[in-house]
């Protein structure tokens, strides 16, 4: 394509909150759903991401600048003078670093990860979920994801009785 | 520049890319000019074919809203009722089942003479496949869709799918026993409802009477059950066999019981003339006797005159319910040289009639179903004008089935009826309807597997979505993609099991000690979807490691306190009793299936042995079964499982042969086969003391020979058909893992570095074929030698009993990440 020789195309990314955010189509592009629609002609100048908010939507492009050098076009990783474990293990200190946030925001992140298929932060966000949850019980883990317990005690009960291995 | 999505109507003409976008993202733009009220889109668009319908839903946002709702939905289907002329022409609708055999196609095609081929595919439009039922075994209950929804029955599942053919709505099942079900529609509630009849024989409890269960579609998620109709069914009533629909009743033969579906009574309908009280009962699958079927709005008795010898059909007419006067509409000639298909046909239904589009004249639809040769059935479709009295053939097809049958499957064929009824949701749809839940399921697949079992107690929806069949399989692709070899341990444990599993890190980091040493001696088999068997002397376990998981199943062996006669066993880490077991996976019902080898006696002077074989199919409550043998004696390591098939070496110090083969057991078909071994591997001899077993590495079968002399194991693939050498493993330099005194068995290969890694029941570690070195995973040489431990029951024998330490059953065990395990509780869905 014509645009992509050109070098860096932008594309313009806009949130519900009316906030617009232009960004490099290789960076856009780390997401599965906008690539798609970058390929399906679907996007000319600016794409509504319907469900995310302003604050969501930046860290989500924060995310994708830094992993596209890795991931994405690789003429960029070649002019990069660091070994690539370096590289590696000097993202995996970012991510570290970047997954420090609250449960809201992590959960809004994994929502949008989840949204526009952007595999390496939903991997990130969800895994960090687990490890903190994975030792919990289910009161804790009730109230860590803020879900309530609708199952009546005899409901429960039955469930129980048909994974009581699960249990010992 | 930013607009609200209320503001959005629809535009006259959409450019197509617009569309597109507009489905993807819905950039909520409305560059529409013209806009009408809201009442009259409504006016013009119930009018639309369901199709477009669905096409206009990509308009926008608004429209998608409106054509979605449950309002649109009945106005559409009192519209398409009212102006039946204005329908496209009717259009059948055929299910045939696909080569991969688990799953269903349903097809649609119009109504015209058929063209030369016979393949479903060629004949009409792929609407949709049903994963999951078993397409040899599915029929279409309803002959006529009632209010668009069709009836299908897995025979073998027990389970009944609903379907929209039409808006090619994707099924939904319920599982349940055995019975007759009729599909019907309660127009005051606006629910379809399966009923079904069911013979008290199937429960003990109550021997006599029949149950009529009603299941609804839609509803809340713990209503989703079939639970008794609202009104009990009449004492009177003995016998059942076939249901038809019509309007909001569903018949029953042959005493013709009715069941209203709006507030669930029976009737009892009075039999038509020629029925003589004490018939003998309709059976399920023949084409004699009667059938009820719903013919331009009006229940129709079709009797088939040919049992009887007199080549006709006659479609009997129910005039009035209340009076039960019944009318001989049509007799039916097939003596003629066209009906000879309809004279030898093992099935033969009426499904209903048409009005073709050319001519407004009825004709009636008779279906057949005919046992060609072998594995071929041929289907055919014919009309009959009533008035011209012609026959005429306007579909055949034949399918290939690719199991054994056991019968002629019943109706494949019905009608298309253009209606926008809703299949109702199924338990994983509801559990995904928000963003949130999306999310949810994310975390969820990352869970380790008894985190994930613990969290269906956190609440419905969790409940839901880590019970459905499609989460189970993304946890197991998700958890297993990498293909890594993963390796857990079996531990002592107090509880009722007698053994445990520990993840190997953690046995790291504990020095092994006697209080996590097992005292039974147990042999693991390599995971086969998603679960392992463990077994000891007396007992096969079906274990999920990960989850905890086990069911524990009696051998079928000789009894084991009797003295034996057999000799003394080699006694090695992957010897247990005088059994050889294995695993298997049975497609056909899924289930896991362990097949057990018994030796009753062996003698290597003579050569002459005995061995029986048994079944147990793991998800069934039966007994284990006893099945054919053999052809040659298997030694004594365990099998392989590659691909629905078990693999065993044979003994080549036992029987007449002198070669070593492998022994092969397809559970599909049910019979053994012998394959034979790379022709490296010589004559077995006494003098050179060469061992050969079978392994499943990568996915492939693989024949190791151990050379004791050279210390070497030799590792062949069947790829193809063909054998090749794959890896030569040696040993010499490698302590511990001498074949002279160990028998040592490769595992499975890293795909990142292709380390094998091998067994010894007293070490595991990983060669590098390259390097020729190994690195130690875990050793049981950490373990402090204790002579005089009282647990070690397996130490007893006098001749081990010296070195004892080098005895001790160590037993890693190779698992996958899965979610799979069989429910405790007995289900409505047991199979036998």
């Amino acid at each position: 394509m014509a645009t992509r020789e050109a070098g860096k195309k932008m594309i313009m990314l806009k949130s519900p909150d009316g906030m617009e955010f232009e960004v490099e189509e290789a960076v856009a592009m780390e997401s599965q759903t906008i690539r798609k629609m970058i390929e399906d002609d679907c996007a000319d100048t600016a794409i509504l991401i319907p469900n995310i908010n302003s604050k969501i939507l930046s860290r989500v492009i924060e995310y994708c600048n830094k992993h596209v050098p890795t991931t994405g076009a690789t003429g960029a990783a070649a002019s990069d003078t660091v070994a690539p474990a370096a590289l590696a293990e000097d993202l995996k200190i970012w991510d570290a670093e970047f997954i420090k946030v609250n449960r809201a925001t992590r959960f809004d992140l994994i929502q949008a990860a989840s949204y526009l298929n952007i595999k390496g932060l939903l991997d990130l966000t969800s895994q960090t979920t687990i490890d903190t949850i994975s030792d919990n019980s289910l009161e804790e883990i009730r109230s860590f994801l803020s879900t309530k317990n609708d199952y009546l005690p005899e409901e429960e009960q039955t469930i129980r009785r048909e994974n009581q291995w699960a249990f010992q | 520049m930013r607009r609200s999505r209320e503001e959005d109507i629809m535009p006259r003409e959409v450019s197509e890319r617009r569309r597109r976008r507009r489905e993807h993202m819905a950039t909520a733009r409305d560059d529409c000019g013209a806009s009408l009220p809201y009442e009259m889109i409504i006016e013009v668009l119930q009018w639309l074919p369901v199709k477009s319908v669905f096409r206009f839903k990509a308009v926008c946002r608004s429209w998608a809203a409106l054509l979605s709702s449950n309002e649109f939905r009945r106005l559409h289907m009192s519209a398409a009722k009212a102006a039946k002329r204005r329908t496209p022409p009717a259009k059948l609708l055929y299910i045939s089942p696909t080569a991969t055999f688990d799953s269903t196609t349903v097809y649609s095609c119009p109504f015209s003479p058929s063209s030369s081929s016979c393949r479903p595919r060629d004949h009409g439009d792929l609407l949709f496949t049903i994963d999951g039922a078993r397409g040899n075994y599915v029929e279409i209950v309803t002959p006529a869709p009632c209010n668009g929804l069709t009836l299908l029955y897995d025979a073998l599942d027990t389970a009944y799918y609903i379907c929209n053919a039409a808006t090619r709505l994707p099924p939904s099942t319920s599982v349940v026993c055995s019975s007759s079900a009729g599909l019907g529609f309660d127009a005051l509630t606006d629910e379809h409802k399966v009923v079904r009849l069911m013979n008290g024989m199937f429960y003990q409890k109550d021997l006599d009477s029949v149950r009529c269960e009603v299941y609804t579609t839609g509803g809340p998620f713990m209503d989703r059950c079939w639970r008794p109709a609202a009104r009990g069914v009449p004492s009177s009533l003995h016998k059942f066999a076939r249901a038809a629909v019509r309007n909001a009743s569903v018949n029953y033969l042959p005493c013709l019981p009715t069941v209203a579906c709006t507030d669930e009574t029976f009737t009892c309908l009075r039999s038509p003339p020629f029925w003589v009280p004490g018939t003998p009962p309709t059976s399920r699958c023949s084409s004699s006797g009667e059938q009820l079927v719903e013919i331009d709005d009006q229940l129709c008795l079709v009797r088939n005159r040919i049992p009887h010898g007199s080549n006709t059909l006659e479609i009997w007419k129910l005039l009035d319910y209340s009076s039960g006067d019944w009318l001989l509409d049509h007799r039916i000639n097939l003596s003629g040289h066209l009906a000879t298909n309809l004279r030898q046909s093992q099935i033969l239904r009426v499904i209903g009639s048409f009005c073709s589009y050319r001519s407004p004249r009825k004709k009636i639809i008779i279906t057949t179903s005919t046992h060609k040769i072998f594995d071929k059935y041929q289907k055919m479709v014919h009309t009959y004008d009533p008035r011209s009295e012609a026959l005429e053939t306007i579909l055949s097809i034949t399918e290939t089935h690719s199991t054994p049958q056991y019968g002629c499957p019943s109706s494949r064929f019905s009608f298309v009826q253009e209606t926008l009824a809703p299949v109702h949701t199924t338990d994983e749809e509801i559990a995904l309807s928000s963003d949130l839940a999306k999310a949810t399921r994310e975390v969820l697949l990352r869970l380790p597997a008894k985190s994930a079992i613990q969290s269906k107690f956190v609440c419905k929806q969790w409940f839901r979505l880590i019970e459905s069949k499609n989460f189970i399989q993304s946890y197991f692709q998700h958890k297993n993609i990498d293909r890594r070899p993963k390796v857990m341990l079996v531990v002592k444990s107090t509880g009722r099991l007698g053994f445990s599993f520990a993840p190997l890190n953690k046995c790291l980091q504990e020095a092994p000690s006697h209080s996590t040493l097992l005292d039974t001696k147990v042999v693991c088999s390599k995971p086969c979807h998603g679960l392992n068997l463990v077994s000891t002397e007396t007992k096969d376990y079906l274990c999920n490691p990960c989850t905890g998981f086990y069911r524990g199943y009696s051998n079928l062996g000789p009894d084991l306190h009797r003295p034996s006669r057999m000799p003394k066993a080699e006694d090695h880490a992957f010897t247990v009793g005088n059994k050889n077991v294995g695993l298997t996976f049975d497609p056909t019902t899924r289930q896991h299936v362990i097949v057990e080898i018994f030796y009753h006696w062996k003698d290597f002077k003579s050569r002459q042995y005995d061995l029986t074989c048994a079944l147990h199919w793991c998800n069934s409550w039966s007994a284990a079964q006893e099945n054919s043998v053999p052809p040659l004696p298997v030694n004594d390591m365990p099998p392989a499982y590659v691909e629905g098939i078990l693999y065993w070496m044979n003994e080549p110090r036992l029987g007449q042969s002198c070669e070593w083969a492998i022994v092969s057991f397809n559970l599909a078909t049910n019979t053994f086969d012998v394959v034979s071994c790379p022709s490296w591997f010589a004559r077995w001899n006494s003098r050179n003391r060469c061992h050969a077993f079978v392994v499943e590495l990568e996915g492939v079968l693989c024949a190791v020979l151990a050379d004791p002399a050279a210390d070497k194991l030799d590792v062949w693939k069947l790829e193809h058909g063909q054998w090749g050498r794959s890896y030569t493993i040696h040993l010499e330099a490698c302590p511990g893992y001498s074949l002279k005194t160990s028998v040592v068995v490769p595992l499975a290969v890293d795909p990142d570095h292709g380390r094998i890694l091998l067994n010894t029941g007293r070490k595991i570690g990983l060669y590098d074929p390259v390097e020729q070195t190994i690195q130690n995973l875990y050793s049981l040489d950490q373990v402090p030698a204790s002579r005089s431990n009282p647990h070690l029951k397996f130490l007893d024998m006098p001749s081990t009993s010296s070195r004892n330490s080098s005895t001790i059953p160590f037993v890693p065990i190779l698992y996958e990440e899965s979610l799979a395990g069989y429910s405790f509780v007995r289900k409505a869905n047991c199979l036998w």
